[in-house]
């Protein structure tokens, strides 16, 4: 990650909850614009009486970028690996989608342009915030932890019925 | 006319795929497309051999855009040939900093044909 000034380094923003809208927006708009994916809220299914608690163990895949000056944190997608197939092939084809190192590169660039787009919507960010490049995590009954977490908000949309998570995670 | 024989460099093979696709939707000629996913990649291929354009992102690892831009001026088959910053990164710090080292333009990441007639076919003119 490139270096900040001083003072751009020195002023940190809060997290503003009127972000989860512009998240919200940006995510639809980059996966709109990259993988011809369009999403759209996504709506669980009722919890039945009785069921098992959610687990707190992800599986599947998260993207990571990470933010650092006026914001330090990061923002992350997580989705059932299905769908980052699916969203690999619309990015990069079929065949390319059977490496799972290309469908790892897919949803990387997706939180990248999501992370970029969100920080130029906000213009408290936009030139003072840089971006890390992706990371991305994969398989089963994964924890993700943070240090020293703050406050996060997350959007949940949904393509082809199945979730996709969209977190900003700040560092306190 | 002659095609273009263009160098993209990116971190990321899929975005890599995605500039050259937005490139042709655009309506760029595209001959040769060379592919490199870092700076100090891309400076052993421009010594082997001259481009009519290098398209470029600025976020990559071992070696990032403004640091391949910076070192290009040393290569006699960079000179002359535009360089394009392709990124995420919006800011107008980024753009004066990448256009101070000696881009011809920037790009922001997702490429749309508009950005590309707009402030790429004007580069071309002497080219194809």
């Amino acid at each position: 990650m490139t270096a900040m000034t001083n003072s751009a380094a020195a002023k940190r923003v809060p997290l503003d909850p009127a972000w989860k809208s512009v998240l919200d927006c940006a995510s639809i708009e980059d996966f709109e614009m990259m993988a011809s994916a369009r999403l759209t809220a996504y709506v669980p299914a009722a919890v039945q009486p009785g069921a098992e608690p959610v687990s707190q163990t992800q599986s599947g895949v998260t993207a990571i970028v990470g933010l650092a000056g006026a914001l330090c944190g990061m923002i992350t997608i997580r989705c059932p690996s299905a769908t980052s197939i699916k969203l690999a092939s619309k990015m990069a084809g079929d065949e390319a989608a059977k490496d799972p190192n290309i469908v790892g590169d897919a949803m990387g660039e997706l939180c990248n342009m999501v992370a970029g787009n969100f920080k130029a919507k906000v213009t408290s960010l936009a030139d003072h915030c840089m971006l890390s490049v992706p990371t991305v995590i994969s398989g089963d009954n994964y924890v993700m932890q943070v240090a020293e977490p703050g406050e996060s908000l997350t959007v949940a949309l949904s393509f082809d019925d199945s979730p996709i998570w969209i977190s900003l995670i700040t560092q306190s | 006319m002659k095609k273009l024989k263009i160098r993209i460099v990116d971190g990321s093979a899929v975005m890599r795929k995605i500039v050259e696709r937005a490139l042709g939707q655009a309506g760029l000629d595209l001959g040769e497309v060379l592919e490199a996913g870092n700076g100090a990649q891309v400076l052993v291929e421009v010594q082997k051999g001259s481009s009519d354009i290098i398209f470029s992102d600025i976020n990559m690892p071992v070696m990032d855009g403004l640091g391949f831009l910076k070192s290009l001026p040393g290569f006699e088959t960079a000179k002359g040939v535009p360089v394009i910053m392709i990124t995420t990164e919006g800011s107008q710090a980024r753009v004066v900093e990448a256009l101070t080292a000696g881009a011809k333009a920037y790009l922001r990441k997702p490429l749309t044909p508009e950005q590309v007639n707009e402030r790429v076919t004007p580069l071309l003119v002497g080219v194809s």
